[in-house]
């Protein structure tokens, strides 16, 4: 259990733009608990597979950085990662609330 | 000129008629007083959907330390008591903000997660199978909240945390006690307490066997989490197992009574998911919004003066938000009476919402589903079998006991 490997899909992987910065947004799915927070607050980004994992759906439009990381950090088991500018601020590990 | 819902008389939530159907009384409320403070359990309740969702998660109210959720204390005895007793659980997670909660959670949420619940689904079949020959061994009587749904739950939590076998009969004893004091209308401190120190003692004794020994559960998980960084103190470890032990107890086997309840009530959706099992996924969706065990949410309690759909609620004052309610507002659910194993899911929020949702949402999703699944296919005809009885607590709803014939007599 508590050596469970970590398995991050690249095929979960998109990247969408916001004004100037680089959003990128990936879901962790071994590190998903089923919440489907992500699909009640915007179920336009975020479906959940008959497994009952959170997956991100394709995005047409650019998606705005603040409000994917507020999706991100309401996420209970901190599976969805978000980097702006490659810098990671939502998701993993242990990420201390800001 | 609205009226002051202060003026109407509040409701007796703890009424055992009221426990038995809450629903009658849920939808008085909902349509003439949605936001209302009840003196009887010292609490405002909030009973529409759209409320519900909207002031949840606000930070303008904090997790209220449970003392006796039903039963406030009334002498300076118990107020004592509560007092002692709100120490071993000052550090559940539940209650918790960040960054602690973020800490705790993380190590706590590994256990709980789809896939390595997903991964145990084969063992509950056993388990499920297992249980369902002995009645058919004894006398074809299925007492279902005894028989099945009982060990069926706290064996699931047992196994996640560790729990040896010849320890679990007292897990589940304390579990009982623990949800009883919290919850029930009828709390027993000094029992509480005793059962605290008891399990407490047990605790301690296990977690010293896995820094001894790590095993694949979730209790070594929790001891060896210094390692990775994610230091718990043993303060906190021993206040999460008490916690562990009340929500994995009577949440996830009072769900499973509610849930065969209304497919007996509805012979017709017993039928559909009998001829079409690939509805069972928004089945158990409908089962936790049609009658969900955890009817009202944690209690909370407001660490500010604001405002709900126009009623002032006072810094220090309880607020319970009543899932059950919310579940069955016409404003966000149509024909929300009618119990419907088709309807689309997306708005249930039964297991919470944001940082604190249910940390065993997957694993009581899997239980509902695995029973349902076994008990569908064991046996083509199922019938209640006499009358329902009904737990004495208002806040975690289930049967006390659920006589169903299983057509093999």
């Amino acid at each position: 259990l508590h050596d469970a490997a970590r398995n991050v899909r690249d095929g979960s992987q998109f990247r969408s733009t916001d004004g100037s910065v680089m959003v990128e947004v990936w879901v962790d799915e071994d590190a998903c608990i089923g919440s489907r927070n992500c699909a009640f607050l915007r179920p336009d980004l975020f479906q959940i597979t008959d497994e009952g994992i959170a997956q991100l759906q394709a995005v047409g439009e650019p998606l705005d950085g603040d409000e994917i990381v507020t999706v991100a950090r309401n996420c209970p088991s901190h599976a969805i990662n978000v980097t702006i500018d490659g810098q990671h601020v939502a998701g993993g590990e242990w990420m201390p609330d800001r | 000129m609205a009226t002051d819902v202060r003026e109407l008389e509040a409701p007796d939530l703890l009424a055992q008629e009221c426990i038995d159907d809450p629903y009658p009384v849920f939808a008085w409320l909902r349509e003439n007083a949605p936001v209302q403070w009840n003196p009887g359990v010292q609490m405002w309740t909030v009973m529409r959907y759209r409320d519900v969702v909207d002031h949840y998660t606000s930070k303008r109210h904090s997790h209220y330390l449970p003392q006796a959720v039903s039963s406030p204390a009334k002498t300076p005895e118990d107020a004592a008591a509560d007092e002692r007793i709100g120490e071993w659980i000052r550090k559940w997670v539940l209650l918790k903000d960040p960054p602690d909660h973020t800490r705790m959670r993380s190590v706590l949420n590994k256990a709980f997660t789809v896939r390595i619940v997903q991964s145990r689904r084969d063992q509950f079949v056993q388990r499920v199978d297992g249980l369902l020959d002995a009645v058919e061994a004894r006398d074809g009587k299925l007492e279902l909240m005894r028989d099945l749904a009982i060990p069926v739950a706290y064996s699931a939590i047992c196994d996640l945390l560790g729990v040896p076998e010849d320890k679990r009969d007292l897990f589940y004893e304390h579990g009982e006690i623990q949800a009883n004091y919290w919850n029930g209308v009828y709390p027993d401190r000094a029992k509480t307490e005793a059962m605290l120190e008891e399990s407490t003692g047990m605790f301690l004794e296990l977690l010293d066997a896995r820094r001894a020994e790590p095993k694949d559960d979730l209790l070594t998980a929790m001891v060896l989490a210094e390692d990775e960084g994610r230091f718990l103190s043993d303060d906190e470890i021993i206040s999460n197992l008490h916690l562990l032990n009340f929500v994995g107890h009577e949440t996830t086997d009072g769900q499973i009574g509610n849930s065969m309840l209304a497919l007996l009530r509805n012979p017709d959706q017993l039928q559909l998911l009998r001829e079409r099992p690939d509805l069972m996924r928004s089945a158990v969706d409908e089962f936790i919004r049609y009658d969900p065990s955890g009817a009202w949410a944690h209690i909370q309690f407001a660490t500010e003066d604001f405002e709900i759909n126009g009623q002032q609620l006072h810094a220090g004052e309880r607020i319970a938000f009543c899932l059950a309610s919310a579940h069955r507002d016409p404003e966000a659910y149509q024909n929300p009476d009618k119990f419907d194993i088709t309807r689309n899911p997306e708005k249930n929020i039964s297991f919470g919402i944001g940082a604190h949702y249910c940390i065993g949402a997957a694993l009581a999703r899997l239980e509902l589903a695995v029973v349902f699944e076994r008990l569908l296919a064991r046996y083509p005809r199922l019938e209640l079998a006499g009358e329902v009885t009904y737990r004495p607590n208002a806040f975690i709803r289930g049967p006390l006991t659920l006589d169903v014939d299983l057509g093999i007599a």
